[in-house]
């Protein structure tokens, strides 16, 4: 065991493992091509060409089908790093920001954080600085992803 | 749990190297028996399961006031305590070079009690409780000779009640017992504390 230099035992205490909660926030389908595979230096990148989608929930609205993807990293140990970046048009007229980073596994766990950028004149900034927790499923046909989205409270 | 077989298949399919099927089967046989871990808490679909908790002190708290303002706290050390990660945190190996009070993007190092080292990058915020959002700031006062301070102290958590949640992405060596952490989300919860100045952290591993 290494040395401790800064430690207060205290801290190891029960009352301070903290409580964390999760609210439903949001489910995204996205529409996407199937994976373009690109061996790069140190993977293969997947890049799945966004070609639509919704989203629904605590912000209602659709993807912009035009200029988004996902490119994400399968790594040699069969891991996929997910980086997904997309656009959205809320119902209410706004464009907003989704960014996804995670893991897909070989065992079909698929979980991300995803952040949101909102316009701070509009009526998303609730999502200012937040993340969330997603968790993935890509369909059997490799055309779309449905993810659905959780608030760390 | 990785199934063995499905794990084999991808790699079959994605050309995996035999590096790869090793550090794959390594993290399987290191997955712990869950009896012997913290009960796995569900909410409405989403399973996490405490993992560690993590102390980290800080001494310095520099402001650089950029266009998008970025500060630097280095972690000066810390202590890591839990079910699946015991060790300290890297003495000065790193530091938050986030946003400051909001923000967070800390790059540092854990060393497992194996000796093992762990890349941490904590991305996350801090937030005051019930406060609007605003996106006015004004950098402090310019000296005559151009001078400025670049100080800055972070208020007592008893003033300004904070919620800091985190994401933090590790990375460990691959063929090392802490490899699972380089497949697995996390959910991290900071507690502010002063006297000695530090965060504690809370780490739920996201099944």
């Amino acid at each position: 065991m290494l040395e401790r230099r800064y430690s207060v035992p205290a801290d190891h205490g029960a009352e301070f493992i903290a409580e964390v909660g999760f609210d439903p926030a949001f489910t995204v389908t996205i529409e996407h091509e199937r994976a373009e595979a690109i061996a790069g230096p140190s993977g293969t990148r997947l890049f799945r060409k966004i070609s639509g989608g919704t989203i629904s929930g605590r912000i209602e609205g659709t993807l912009y089908p035009d200029g988004a993807g996902e490119y994400s990293l399968l790594r040699p140990d069969g891991v996929a790093e997910i980086r997904t970046h997309v656009i959205l048009n809320s119902s209410d007229g706004e464009w907003l920001y989704l960014y996804n980073m995670g893991y897909v596994r070989p065992d079909g766990y698929y979980r991300v954080t995803s952040w949101v950028d909102a316009d701070v004149r509009g009526r998303h900034t609730w999502t200012a600085g937040l993340f969330f927790i997603g968790t993935g499923r890509l369909a059997a046909d490799g055309k779309s992803t449905t993810l659905t989205y959780f608030e760390v409270t | 749990m990785i199934d063995r077989r499905d794990a084999m298949r991808a790699l079959a399919a994605s050309g995996g190297a035999a590096l790869a099927a090793r550090s794959v089967s390594a993290s399987a046989n290191n997955t712990p028996d869950p009896a012997s871990l913290p009960p796995v808490k569900d909410f409405g679909g989403l399973q996490v399961r405490y993992a560690f908790s993590v102390s980290v002190f800080f001494k310095e708290r520099i402001m650089i006031d950029a266009p998008f303002r970025r500060a630097f706290v280095p972690a000066i050390g810390g202590e890591i305590w839990g079910p699946r990660l015991t060790g300290i945190v890297d003495p000065y190996g790193g530091a938050d070079f986030g946003g400051g009070g909001g923000p967070l993007d800390a790059h540092y190092m854990f060393r497992a009690d194996d000796g093992t080292p762990i890349y941490i990058n904590n991305r996350g915020y801090m937030r005051r409780v019930g406060e609007p959002v605003s996106v006015e700031r004004t950098a402090g006062d310019v000296n005559p000779d151009g001078s400025f301070s670049q100080q800055f102290v972070a208020p007592p958590d008893s003033e300004v009640p904070l919620r800091m949640r985190t994401s933090p992405f590790f990375e460990a060596p691959a063929d090392s017992a802490h490899a699972w952490m380089n497949s697995t989300l996390f959910i991290g919860h900071g507690l502010r504390r002063t006297d000695p100045d530090r965060t504690i952290f809370t780490y739920y591993e996201v099944l």
